[in-house]
């Protein structure tokens, strides 16, 4: 009980310090030291069944490498890039079968999975360890996102569970946070909650009523969980986590709206680029309109079947991804890729539209893109590509491409990150260590 | 492996590379389990289900739920059933919705004390709502005419003091009342005859005894044949029916007084009691008394309690919670008797509401899930209807109807040459126009139960052709419940396009490898024997322009050669009724089968059919089993 009501303080604290970024302490130290701004926002995309990076990866690595063709997108923020190269998750190797699962499950974690009927046990990710040091206080701690949602058997990669397959965020060991596919849902969730004629007053009273509910629920929660069993226990605390989430919600409630976009278009969700569209309006309005900070973002599942038939590529993905060195298929293949990346590149371009004070969206925030498995032919999980962007306000050594051994901890990665954020980690998953100097920026 | 999923698997000959699985899944049964596990929540299906029959209302708010874990492929399973607050941000936005659309709000306004002065002359001594003297004159807004409904907040502003306030509207007196400081806000109704402008007057009929008011709220105009509950009465009693039912047993200590709470909080801050008492039922919706199964855990050995009971037949059956004639056999305790449970049985299998266990069992078993998320490429498809995706999912729906309204044998799953289409299936088939509407006719072409169905076809397909390899390990999985382990790394996929050859060829190249060999040679004849059925299951005899090589067979050598005779092998497999039972068994259980079930299991897949093993299976004491405490 000792630890819920140390964090539900934390949590209360995050609003109640929820002031513009440049007042809090990091900012002015940053700015009376004359260097970069930390970053304080991260976007990560994850893109299943490999990325094939042999065939294109740039050779050189420094500032003058050389921007291939699937990096296209990137070519007027080609400054704003880092790419790394040679890193290793180790967790995701850890087995026989089931290497897409694990590089899915694994993917912002780097903690090995268990397998078989046991409890899940993960995490947490790197955007929930930076919402945890961070409370940012925004409406939402973090977003999850997503294009599919994958159904089929719900028999899962080599006897592991099936929650690994879906998701790359865990709140903590045992519970993945779902994410969303259907743009029309993210934008009422994030923009059409409250009602805009609402005077303070009104808003008030309203925070009021709903907090008399959750209070009543909460302490009929309360009460359950003191004559349950430890397993009952578990569920009966996720609960009760949800609705300290809730209570900040209802707490932030009329803040929204402000800025809001308009609703996206109507779509059967069958229609990939339409959805995947309205989704980088949506981020890129969800993160400038401080919303929330943390978003993981799902191209696919593990093991994405689906088909691209709006770049002539409808094969099922995964199917496709076992190119056996057929330079068709490879082609086909570079084409997905190409696209992946070029949504990525979309969103920094938005991000880089919109200033705000000590630069641009985009120079406080880090995007990453990167895989399950380094090429869907191989199943390998060392020597990963790794494209990031953002950050250039100093908190990443930005415009250069790194190439690492091969065997460099993807968590020493996720380190870096951490630090570009402001959040001095130790450790980071089994086997993260050490912060990647060639990485940082003057920060 | 703990416990026997439907996935036991196969125990081949293979390379020493998978010796490690093959002897674990092989292996000495591991100690089981305890039955029950945690707390189940509601799943998406049973949320929706459940508020319809609460509520009568005919939303599917779980639309908008995050989608469930499939735990042994099915999506009603304990330990699966995770709750993230992303669930909870939407669980309170459907209940915000619900409860307003149960008890909605009439139109209302509301002027603030604060904004009022007080007319009260040179007696005036307190600011603006305060006064100890005359006449307070509140401004209403324009009314039109209709009956209208005044609330107020008027007290006294000393404890111990009783002022006694006149209330008058225009001209007309509303009534006299003596305020005390913590009294209930007031409420008057009154009619409208044509549109004005009126005023309220609170007049002090004694000098000296302060008096506070803090709001006044105008609603109506009010339908006056509404039968909304408007009054702190009726919505006791509401709440106390809905929590009973929505909370599927009493609880101790009574909700209902946590429940008027949230009413009594929001009315006396001004809300209409309508508002009121939409919070309230928010709180039943929000509850984890109904979010979550809560059933109390029993010892070694132990039987569940009859509300307990209660919920797990109408959870099985109408993936629902209890009617209320169900709740009644609980509270009297009559469930308990296996004779009283055997009549409820077959009165819930009876009712539409079974639908529910169509739905979810089938949606399961079926893939269904997976049927909804098809998209089969427009280019190698052109000028497929519209409508065949939702076609194909009302035909399996009514089939499975069929064989558990007429008890028809397990293997008819498989082996049954009927099938129920609307004129699209028809076309889509090639059979005869059966006229609008659905109807049950003889299949043709070959084609037998689920396999022969769109359905299974589509879910089972690629988006660009059919899979065989897909189709067979269906069959493996879902109807003999042997799962082969997951395909090594490091082997390439099978050409795609035109000239990639049959899917016969591609499997022969498959096999070719000693690595594929061992599982593919189980799983490609099953799915090859169903080559005359496309990727969305229309008829065909060619394949890359070569004819189709249906012909196969199962391990044991017993041959067949397409789809209907694979039907009727498949049919005279023994494990083909023991898989079946096993499947239905983990859904109506809402958990794996323990090791030491197999008896159980056995006796339940003698029963004659679908509709008497479902009963079978609710009415054994593996279903009544409670749930251990650890």
């Amino acid at each position: 009980m000792g630890s819920l009501g140390r964090r539900a303080f934390l949590k209360g604290a995050g609003v109640c310090v929820a002031l513009p970024w440049l007042e809090s302490v990091g900012g002015r130290e940053a700015r009376a030291q004359g260097r970069g701004q930390k970053a304080r926002r991260l976007v990560a995309f994850f893109a299943p069944n490999g990325l094939q990076p042999d065939r294109w990866w740039p050779s050189t690595t420094g500032a003058d490498f050389e921007l291939p063709s699937v990096l296209g997108a990137f070519a007027e923020q080609r400054r704003q890039l880092l790419l790394v190269r040679g890193l290793e998750n180790a967790a995701a190797d850890d087995g026989e079968d089931g290497d897409h699962l694990r590089g899915t499950g694994t993917f912002l974690t780097c903690t090995r999975l268990p397998k078989g009927d046991v409890p899940l046990a993960n995490g947490p990710s790197l955007e929930q360890v930076a919402v945890r040091a961070l409370a940012p206080g925004t409406r939402f701690p973090s977003l999850q996102l997503g294009l599919e949602q994958k159904g089929g058997s719900g028999l899962c990669d080599a006897d592991y569970a099936c929650a690994y397959d879906r998701h790359i965020s865990w709140n903590d060991a045992n519970t993945p946070l779902p994410k969303m596919i259907d743009p029309r849902l993210v934008f009422e969730r994030l923009f059409a909650g409250s009602d805009q004629r609402m005077n303070a007053v009104e808003l008030g009273r309203r925070r009021a009523q709903k907090r008399s509910v959750l209070d009543a629920v909460r302490e009929q929660a309360q009460a359950l969980a003191h004559r349950t069993s430890q397993r009952d226990r578990r569920k009966i605390d996720e609960y009760l986590t949800g609705l300290r989430a809730l209570e900040l919600l209802v707490e932030s409630e009329g803040v929204a709206g402000q800025c809001a976009v308009g609703p996206p278009a109507a779509n059967n969700g069958r229609d990939v680029e339409k959805t995947m569209k309205a989704m980088n309006e949506l981020m890129a309005a969800a993160l400038t309109c401080d919303l929330t900070r943390f978003i993981t973002f799902m191209i696919g599942d593990s093991t994405s079947t689906r088909g691209h038939g709006f770049l002539g590529v409808p094969e099922a993905h995964h199917e496709l991804s076992h190119h056996g060195d057929d330079p068709k298929k490879l082609a086909k293949l570079d084409a997905i890729v190409t696209w992946e990346v070029a949504q990525m590149a979309e969103l920094v371009t938005r991000l880089s539209h919109v200033e705000e004070e000590e630069g641009s969206v985009l120079d406080h925030t880090v995007l990453l893109l990167s895989t399950d498995v380094v090429d869907g032919d191989r199943h390998d999980h060392h020597d990963l590509p790794v494209i990031m962007a953002g950050g250039g306000g100093g908190a990443l050594a930005t415009g250069q491409h790194v190439r690492y051994g091969g065997k460099e901890p993807l968590a020493n990665l996720y380190l870096t990150i951490l630090e570009a954020l402001g959040i001095p980690a130790p450790q980071f998953g089994d086997d993260g260590t050490r912060v990647l100097t060639e990485l940082r920026g003057p920060a | 492996m703990s416990r026997l999923g439907p996935g036991r698997p196969l125990c081949l000959g293979v390379r020493a590379k998978w010796l490690l699985i093959v002897l674990f899944a092989c292996g000495e049964a591991t100690p089981p389990v305890a039955p029950g596990l945690g707390l189940q929540r509601l799943n998406r299906r049973q949320y929706d289900r459940s508020v319809r029959d609460l509520l009568g209302v005919t939303e599917t708010p779980a639309d908008t739920f995050p989608e469930d874990e499939l735990q042994l492929s099915f999506d009603n399973q304990a330990d699966a059933l995770h709750l993230s607050p992303l669930h909870l941000e939407m669980y309170l936005r459907a209940a915000e919705r619900l409860a307003e659309a149960l008890s909605p709000s009439p139109p209302s306004s509301r002027i603030e004390g604060t904004s009022l002065r007080a007319e009260v002359g040179a007696k005036h001594r307190d600011e603006g709502w305060r006064f100890r003297a005359g006449t307070l004159t509140v401004p209403l807004p324009t009314l039109g005419p209709g009956h209208y409904r005044l609330g107020l907040d008027l007290r006294a502003l000393e404890p111990g003091s009783a002022p006694t306030v006149r209330i008058e509207f225009g001209e007309w007196p509303l009534g006299e009342v003596q305020l005390s400081v913590d009294g209930p806000a007031l409420e008057f109704t009154f009619s409208q005859t044509a549109t004005g402008t009126p005023s309220l007057g609170l007049v002090l009929t004694r000098e000296g005894e302060g008096v506070v008011l803090d709001w006044v709220r105008i609603d109506g105009p009010l339908d006056p044949n509404s039968t909304a509950c408007a009054d702190r009465v009726c919505a006791a009693e509401k709440l106390s029916a809905w929590a009973r039912r929505a909370f599927r047993r009493p609880l101790d200590p009574d909700p209902l007084p946590t429940l008027l709470s949230v009413y009594d909080r929001a009315y006396q801050d001004g809300e209409p009691p309508e508002r009121a008492l939409a919070l309230a039922l928010e709180t039943i919706l929000m509850s984890p008394h109904f979010l979550f199964r809560v059933e109390p855990a029993g010892g070694e050995g132990a039987s569940v309690d009859a509300y307990s009971l209660a919920s797990r037949l109408s959870y099985f059956f109408w993936s629902s919670l209890p009617d209320d004639a169900l709740l009644a056999r609980a509270e009297d305790g009559s469930l308990l008797d296996p004779v009283t449970q055997r009549a409820e049985v077959a009165r819930l299998l009876d009712d539409p509401r079974s639908a529910g266990l169509i739905e979810g069992f089938g949606e399961q078993w079926l893939s269904g899930e997976a049927l909804k998320k098809a998209t089969p490429d427009p280019g190698t498809y052109p000028g497929l209807d519209p409508q065949l995706l939702s076609s194909a999912g009302t035909e399996q729906h009514l089939f499975l109807e069929a064989l558990f309204a007429e008890d028809l044998p397990l293997h008819s799953a498989v082996s049954a040459d009927f099938s129920v289409v609307d004129p699209v299936l028809a076309r889509h088939y090639g059979w005869a126009d059966p006229g609008p509407g659905w109807s049950k006719v003889k299949s043709e072409g070959g084609r037998r139960g689920v396999l022969g169905q769109a359905a299974f076809l589509i879910a089972t397909a690629h988006p660009t052709r059919s899979s065989p390899v897909r189709r067979g390990k269906w069959i493996l999985e879902r109807l003999l419940c042997q799962s082969p382990p997951p395909p090594p790394p490091n082997i390439p996929g099978l050409p795609e396009g035109p000239g990639r050859g049959t899917a016969r060829d591609q499997a022969e190249a498959h096999r070719s490898r000693p690595e594929c060999k061992a599982c593919h040679a189980a799983i490609d004849p099953l799915g090859l024997a169903l080559e005359p059925f496309d990727g969305v299951g229309r008829a065909r005899i060619h394949d890359d322009g070569r004819p189709i090589d249906a012909r196969g067979q199962l391990l044991d050598g017993t041959p067949f050669n397409g789809p209907a005779e694979l039907a009727s092998v498949l049919a005279a497999r023994p494990e083909l009724s023991s898989c079946l039972t096993r499947q239905l068994a983990i859904y109506g259980l809402g958990r794996g089968i323990l090791e030491s079930e197999a008896e159980a299991l056995t006796h339940w897949s003698k029963s004659p059919g679908w509709r008497s093993l479902a009963s079978a299976i609710a009415e054994s004491p593996n279903f009544r089993a409670a749930r251990r405490r650890h």
